[in-house]
């Protein structure tokens, strides 16, 4: 069967278990990798379907430590004397509310290039915030998502960036402010977008009654050393390895969690873990599902068939194309597409800028997260602001969605004239 | 509910039992059939104890005594998703004849990415070389060092002593990870030993093998370092008369953690690496079996190649894993004729080993077979 059909067959499957048969999205994506390894002629593949499946265990491992540590934050009374201080000081105040929400959101992504951080950390901080004020859950859902996307793709730690730029030997040097420019002021326009309307009836006194009270009297400041001892060892290791040892992000979420077992309300271990397996269950199989997916992708020649389509496509095809392409492609793995993707259209616009153009195609990748299958931010934001439906948040994030492509396409369009503004030329 | 959980849990193990097995076969090593000229293997814990025992140490065999020739050191293998860099090293380690000075080999260079496979790329775990009565089977490894070895990976390598920043996972890369640190992770550990070899034995010439996907840019090439520009000159020159293209490329200054970048600044000796076409390691790759790793043929890459997407050209013909190694061994034959003409009174010699003419009549086989060398 040809690279073609079994990219039909694979999408056939994974749509008919989705959609027809009401599977979990992370079962039909391994068993559209069985039928797409059947198709291609490779029998069942078990080999190729095992090793995908652990394409992204530190992610994996991520999303289920961050989830842990944010349970037993909540539960010590520290979030919610975060978000009463919140509140009181910025409540009245939209204007300042708002950017500052959205910065608060992008902070953990700048610094690991990932979109789960973002939310599950400082989205989950905010979160109570926007409800307390009568923010519907998908719109808080939406904002969360559109910070950790714009977080993800901010300097100075842009994964996707840096996969491409390994993929042709560019170091990764020059990105700071081409980043900068593209992130910022369309995370402030996507939050004030998104937000504005729903903020509108605000009132900080009746929000503060709605939320949990403050912790603080009771605990003093002791109740944020998890988030500090947090935000220390993922900023240590980058910036003072010498000092800081490299634990990993996961060991790192762990260890914090443990100190908040000791910094303010008695926190049941048991029940923080039941509801963290409870949480994280979904979001680990779809993980292991795009991995083996992917593996099997590359096997059958489905994913080469893809790269070489798109870059047949001539001039302002191209860049339909890849508006479409690379976010979907992204939408099963943002990381995937970058190198997959990215690198090949790099290597064919390389009579532009290089950095701008490289910039422009992580963010283009990094839309994924909003993307079926996976729809990764979305998805986790869902148990963060109580949505049980990620479509819903869905909905609302058209703005971030819409602004990324087109920024990105502009910046791919015009790379040589912006590098000549900003001084990169 | 309990059965159906346990029917599944069952499933599962038993799927990871059966997977398991077949990815433990990747950690041995296959066997090699190292030339009589051999004058001794050694470990390359040897430059660095702390690699002792562990699955980067790896075998430095040793051809020729010092006797004022040129002492040489091929790296295979330092990208094991690259099968012509070892398979090249692998063919000069059994046939060669040290006629003056000394030739070291490590044809595993990152004995660890060997024992593994990246995850994603489908790779087939090994592949088979035809003999003249039968096959001889290798293992198709890794870019990155076992994640056994080194993990987690950090979300951003920062390359010492320069501070240059990649993505996480070229902390698992050996080749941007030179010059090394004594206290550095696994990978720049075995930089660190590649690096004092290279000290201790006092290697004039470097010769680190690699390939790329065929839309790479340094691509058929060879990459050399100022001190050993006049070297790869010559032979760039020479190969050119012969009919085979190969680009020079000079290192670049401000792309850190390379072979040839850090060797050269770090050590006395003129480094060089080469540069072959692969497309079982490209992305715009079709199918991924191991035939596609021998034959090096691609529907995709030839429909890339009508685009003008690749850099190498690139036809129906495919560019056969003979026709890749055949490179290698015809740089290796060049760049050492080319020193010993520049530095006479270091002048290198051996024999036993095919031009790249004869690996194209013979096919590999015929100098990869343990009982029949030509």
């Amino acid at each position: 069967m040809s690279e073609s059909l079994v990219l039909a067959v694979m999408i056939g499957v994974l749509c008919t278990g989705i959609f027809a048969l009401r599977i979990p999205t992370g079962v039909s994506l391994l068993l559209a990798a069985l039928a797409g390894s059947l198709a291609s002629g490779n029998g069942l593949a078990l080999h190729f379907i095992a090793e995908g499946s652990l394409l992204y265990l530190d992610p994996l491992m991520i999303v289920a430590t961050s989830l842990f540590f944010m349970a037993v934050f909540e539960r010590s009374g520290a979030l919610a004397t975060m978000n009463v201080w919140v509140v009181k000081t910025f409540g009245d105040r939209r204007a300042v509310l708002i950017p500052l929400l959205m910065l608060l959101v992008m902070f953990p992504g700048m610094f690991t290039g990932l979109t789960a951080p973002c939310v599950l950390t400082t989205g989950a901080m905010i979160a109570p915030v926007l409800l307390s004020a009568g923010v519907p859950p998908a719109v808080a859902g939406a904002f969360i998502a559109a910070g950790a996307f714009f977080g993800m793709v901010a300097p100075p730690v842009n994964i996707c960036a840096m996969l491409i730029c390994g993929g042709v030997d560019m170091p990764y040097i020059g990105f700071d402010w081409p980043l900068l420019l593209m992130t910022v002021p369309l995370a402030l326009l996507s939050g004030f977008l998104i937000l504005y309307k729903s903020l509108g009836g605000f009132n900080a006194r009746q929000a503060l009654q709605s939320l949990p009270e403050s912790k603080y009297d009771l605990h003093g400041p002791k109740l944020f050393v998890p988030l500090v001892a947090l935000a220390a060892l993922l900023l240590g290791e980058k910036y003072a390895p010498a000092v800081v040892p490299h634990l990993g992000i996961p060991l790192i979420f762990l260890l914090s969690a443990l100190l908040a077992l000791f910094t303010g309300d008695k926190v049941s271990i048991r029940e923080s873990t039941t509801w963290t397996i409870q949480q994280s269950l979904p979001i680990l199989a779809l993980l292991v599902g795009i991995g083996s997916f992917i593996e099997v992708l590359t096997l059958s020649g489905a994913r080469g068939w893809i790269v070489v389509t798109l870059l047949s496509l001539p001039d302002w095809q191209l860049y339909v194309g890849m508006a479409l392409l690379v976010p979907l492609f992204g939408g099963v793995s943002a990381y995937g597409a970058s190198v997959v993707l990215g690198v090949p259209i790099l290597l064919s616009f390389l009579d532009r800028s290089n950095i701008l153009v490289a910039a422009a195609l992580s963010m283009l990748a990094s839309v994924g997260d909003f993307v079926p299958p996976t729809r990764l931010a979305v998805v986790l934001a869902g148990p963060v602001v109580g949505e049980s439906n990620p479509t819903r948040i869905l909905k609302h994030s058209a703005w971030p969605i819409v602004l990324g492509i087109m920024v990105s396409l502009g910046a791919i369009y015009f790379a040589n004239d912006i590098a000549k503004l900003i001084g990169l030329a | 509910m309990k059965l159906r959980a346990a029917i599944f849990a069952v499933g599962v193990l038993s799927l990871a039992i059966y997977t398991g097995l077949g990815f433990r076969a990747s950690q041995v090593d296959e066997p090699l059939y190292p030339s009589p000229s051999l004058s001794k293997i050694v470990r390359l814990s040897e430059y660095d104890s702390r690699l002792r025992g562990t699955r980067a140490d790896t075998d430095v065999y040793e051809f020729g005594e010092p006797d004022g020739g040129a002492t040489i050191l091929v790296l295979g293998g330092t990208h094991c998703d690259e099968p012509a860099s070892y398979i090249a090293a692998y063919l000069l380690l059994e046939n060669i004849e040290m006629e003056r000075g000394r030739m070291l080999i490590v044809p595993r260079t990152n004995r660890s990415a060997m024992s593994h496979k990246t995850i994603g790329e489908a790779h087939p775990p090994t592949f088979d070389i035809p003999l003249p009565n039968g096959v001889r089977p290798f293992r198709m490894g890794s870019r990155y060092t076992n994640p056994l070895d080194q993990w987690p990976d950090p979300e951003v390598f920062v390359h010492s002593p320069s501070g240059q920043e990649l993505s996480g996972a070229d902390s698992r890369n050996l080749n941007r990870s030179y010059p090394g640190a004594a206290n550095g992770n696994f990978t720049g550990q075995i930089a660190f030993a590649i690096t004092e070899l290279v000290k201790q034995e006092h290697v004039d010439l470097v010769i680190d093998l690699h390939e790329a996907s065929p839309e790479y840019p340094v691509i058929n090439a060879i990459v050399a370092h100022e001190r050993a520009m006049d070297c790869a000159s010559m032979a760039v020159l020479d190969l050119q008369l012969e009919g085979l293209e190969f680009a020079l490329e000079p290192s670049p200054a401000n792309f850190r953690g390379l072979s040839h970048r850090e060797l050269g600044d770090h050590t006395l000796t003129h480094a060089t690496l080469m540069e072959s076409a692969n497309v079982s390691q490209g992305r715009l790759r079709g199918k991924t079996n191991a035939d596609l790793v021998v034959s090096g043929l691609d529907s995709m890459y030839v429909r890339a190649a009508k685009i003008n997407m690749t850099r190498v050209p690139y036809d129906e013909k495919g560019i056969p894993l003979k026709v890749r190694v055949g490179r290698h061994i015809a740089g290796f034959h060049k760049l050492i004729s080319a020193f010993s003409q520049l530095n006479p009174d270091r002048a290198a010699a051996f024999t036993g080993i095919p031009t790249y003419d004869e690996l194209q009549q013979h096919d590999l086989g015929i100098y990869l077979d343990p009982h029949d060398h030509p």
